[in-house]
């Protein structure tokens, strides 16, 4: 194998001196130095000297006794540090470190914006780096296999990175119990994108730590508003824990605790832009923002609590005052976003493999091998009778009418479980309240989720009476069939089942949201009053059961 | 005023030339791709097969839309001269096979996503979930699959004729094989991320390959797996250049797409479009 690259060749002094000055443009024109084509690439490297603190950015522009490592060498003894790299971010380990330091290389110089580290059961604090082994090394990936701590003690934890991405997949060893995340946040989202996101902020939550409602996925919010990250991972139930510092009576957001499953991985993608999230704190003024790249954007009022008010960014925005604060994201690509532009929807599909509606509907236990979903019926139906070809498909209509039908049947049904099941708690809570009137703020608490959840149903409800029916407005469609100029008509009718479909996904998504948050209240509150633990088991058991919808 | 708006359509010109089709970068890679290619698209209604340069000009229709079928699928034969392809005229799904102007429609059996063996004289299609390989000469066909593989996909013949590439959906998600031709026992190739579709490169040294949202590459062993696409929405059915230095590929905002074809170096790096408007996937380059 032909050694393309080493950093103190002659050649590359000069690109070194340079990269004092530009260090972004120096350090992607050294990583690609000495290859006969700028390909994409995954890279593993030796700094040469171990280093006792976090590289700055400089140090990382420079390279300075930085050693690329041979495709396929898996067996190289590191001297100094070691780093994976590829053209968007850079993850170090340190011999002298305690996690694996994540890089942003996408601005305009190297940015340190998060530390990874495992942690065992109960442990607080992150032990220092023991060894460490390549297990992959090729232009496709490459990937280190990490060993913190000592002994019967020690922490393993693989990092692998691959060509091109921003991200990091992280294999959990059977001893880690946790992977935390120590950066700049700011915010910490979780995202519902059919209902109503939560924020979690400094200042949102006044306890050391608090649980996220999340499933599979949540966004941090980084540095000056040019950064998110996005992580995901594979397995369920897994509990996110986002802790606080306290400091000069000022309350920070410490780090994000993401409970690790053995052969499940975690993926931490880096999203990175100027102004791809952005906060408004000024209140009865319009924001002084916009968007910087073309795509679908999120806007949040944030209430006082963690429960924000979700809708789409338009540009009414940039001209109405604006009467609460507002997180803005983007959250989804439309036909124009950028090629190189990645949004959390892009993350989801890429490590998931599905996106959020499908997503949900395999939660729900709505999922099925057709997916009839209104979108895809109504679409389909309209093309027909766009095409003139709505009376030759007329019996494929009609099937296809009665199975999206049904399915939105099902949603109904769910909701309807969602409203027992809050009726049922709430009158547990009701008389745990009576039993135990010192504990009335807790219980408060999870009675304001339980009557959120009926009101979101109750909404639902008095909508579905006020609208014309799914089925009528199928029924119109088809009695269309073969009339002359139908298609307006059909297309009013679909846009009329879309928005009932949408509505109830909304509902259904807000119920499981507020459920998820209900247990994660239950689970804290058990840690502050031992003396509620059977009732909160017994409310947090029966909304588990209410998620996997048993 | 005026030699002020001159500049600024020159600026503007530059800017757009910059990011056109035809600019340098897509000169440059589109002179890397020689000849022809033909993909499946559903600008005027149905789907329907065309046929363009691989610089993406003369853009034209081969079948035409007097029928609400489909036509999908494309596949050139060696020699250029004809194109196979899926079609549900009829009512029922089958491969066709046409003259490469168009003319000459032929029905070939029931099945769906066929492709011409290297010489020309069988092809490899999928009927009822197996991997079949069809003679021309005499019809007579066999199944290279495992019987209890019932959920096979996108048979792709290696270029030394003795291999067919192929994905097998097993618990919901797909998995790359290969199989020799006179069949034998499937080698798995790689088996993460909904790998399927996969293509041989004209050496028979790689096979590309899609995932749930990228084009990858992979050794037929196994290794020296890559990405070769990593951009946002979703990426699909990667083709080769007849020389190997390029592929061609379908970009989708999402699943549903809209779809646009994409030339890309073979080694990665930055994509140039192809087509604009309706959606068109399912490319085959000669």
């Amino acid at each position: 194998m032909v050694k393309r690259f080493h950093p103190i060749t002659c050649q590359l002094l000069p690109l070194a001196v340079l990269a004092l000055f530009l260090p972004h443009y120096a350090f992607a024109q050294n990583i690609q130095s000495g290859i006969p084509e700028k390909v994409p690439f995954a890279y593993l490297w030796d700094t040469g000297a171990p280093s006792p603190e976090a590289l700055s950015a400089e140090a990382i522009a420079a390279m300075t006794g930085w050693m690329r490592l041979e495709e396929d060498d898996v067996t190289h003894a590191f001297k100094g540090d070691a780093v994976l790299s590829n053209d968007k971010i850079l993850v170090i380990l340190r011999k002298m470190g305690t996690g694996a330091e994540l890089y942003s290389l996408m601005l305009n110089q190297p940015v340190l914006r998060a530390v990874l580290a495992p942690l065992a059961k109960e442990q607080l604090e992150s032990v220092k780096l023991s060894s460490l082994a390549i297990a992959e090394n090729n232009p496709g990936a490459a990937q280190l296999n990490a060993v913190f701590g000592s002994d019967k003690d020690a922490l393993d934890m693989g990092f692998r990175l691959t060509t091109g991405e921003s991200t990091i997949e992280i294999h959990p060893g059977q001893k880690a119990e946790k992977l935390r995340i120590q950066g700049e946040i700011h915010y910490s989202i979780v995202p519902d994108y059919f209902g109503d996101d939560m924020i979690f902020s400094a200042d949102s939550w006044r306890r050391d730590a608090v649980l996220l409602p999340v499933e599979k996925y949540f966004l941090n919010a980084l540095g000056n508003g040019d950064a998110l990250m996005m992580c995901v991972w594979q397995a369920s139930d897994q509990t996110v824990r986002l802790s606080f510092n306290q400091a000069n009576g000022k309350q920070t957001i410490g780090a994000t605790e993401i409970q690790c499953q053995p052969d499940q991985k975690i993926w931490t993608a880096l999203l990175e832009k100027k102004n791809i999230w952005f906060a408004w704190k000024t209140q009865n003024d319009a924001p002084d923002w916009t968007p910087p790249f073309s795509a679908q954007w999120r806007v949040n009022r944030l209430n006082q609590g963690v429960q924000a008010i979700s809708q789409p960014w338009t540009e009414e925005f940039l001209k109405t005052p604006q009467s609460k604060p507002l997180l803005i994201y983007a959250f989804d690509r439309d036909r124009t976003t950028p090629l190189t532009v990645f949004c959390p929807i892009d993350v989801m599909k890429n490590t998931l493999g599905v996106g959020p509606c499908q997503y949900i509907l395999d939660a729900e236990g709505l999922a099925s091998d057709d997916h009839p979903t209104p979108d895809l019926v109504t679409e389909w139906v309209e093309k027909q009778f766009e095409r003139n070809r709505e009376k030759r498909s007329q019996n494929q209509i009609r099937d296809q009418f009665e199975a999206m039908s049904a399915l939105m049947a099902q949603t109904q049904k769910r909701l309807q479980q969602y409203n027992v099941f809050a009726s049922e708690l709430k009158v547990l809570c009701s008389q745990e309240m009576q039993d135990k009137p010192d504990a009335s703020g807790e219980i408060q608490r999870l009675l304001d989720v339980l009557e959120g959840i009926e009101q979101c149903i109750a909404l639902e409800q008095s909508a579905v009476q006020q609208s014309e029916s799914v089925d009528r407005m199928a029924e119109k469609i088809i009695e269309l069939i073969g009339r002359e100029n139908a298609y307006p008509a059909c297309q009013a009718h679909c846009a009329g089942i879309r928005s009932v479909a949408a509505r109830g996904n909304s509902a259904l998504s807000r119920c499981r949201m507020k459920t998820r948050w209900l247990r994660q209240l239950c689970i804290m509150a058990a840690g502050d009053r031992p003396a509620l633990t059977d009732f909160l088991n017994k409310i947090r058991i029966r909304t588990e059961q209410m998620l996997q919808n048993a | 005023m005026n030699r002020k708006l001159i500049i600024l359509f020159l600026l503007l010109a530059s800017a757009l030339y910059g990011l056109s089709p035809s600019s340098p970068m897509g000169e440059e890679l589109k002179g890397g791709g020689k000849g022809r290619i033909v993909f499946s698209s559903d600008r005027s209604g149905a789907w329907r097969i065309w046929m363009m340069q691989a610089d993406g000009s003369e853009q034209h229709p081969l079948t035409k839309d007097e029928t609400d079928a489909n036509d999908v699928d494309p596949c050139f034969h060696p020699d250029g001269n004809s194109i196979l392809f899926s079609s549900t005229r009829g009512g029922k799904i089958g491969v066709w096979r046409m003259s490469v102007d168009g003319s000459d429609l032929e029905r070939i059996c029931d099945g769906d996503q066929a492709e011409w063996s290297p010489d020309g004289q069988r092809i490899v299609f999928r009927r009822q979930g197996a991997i079949r390989i069809r003679d021309l000469s005499n019809q007579e066909e066999k199944i290279v699959t495992p019987k209890d593989w019932t959920d096979c996909s996108g048979g792709a013949w290696s270029p030394d004729s003795q291999y067919i590439a192929f994905a097998r959906l097993r618990e919901n998600r797909n998995e790359l094989y290969y199989v020799p031709t006179i069949g034998g026992e499937p080698v798995k190739i790689y088996d993460q991320k909904g790998a399927c579709e996969p293509h041989w490169s004209p050496n028979g040294n790689l096979l590309v390959y899609e995932t749930e949202t990228h084009i990858c590459m992979i050794q037929p062993d196994g290794k020296k797996n890559r990405l070769i696409t990593y951009y946002g929405g979703i990426q699909r059915y990667g083709r080769w250049s007849p020389d190997g230095k390029h592929l061609v590929y379908c970009q989708g905002m999402s699943e549903q797409g809209p779809w646009e074809l994409y030339l890309i170096p073979a080694t990665g790096g930055t994509p140039v479009p192809l087509t604009e408007g309706g959606s068109d996937m399912n490319p085959d380059w000669k």
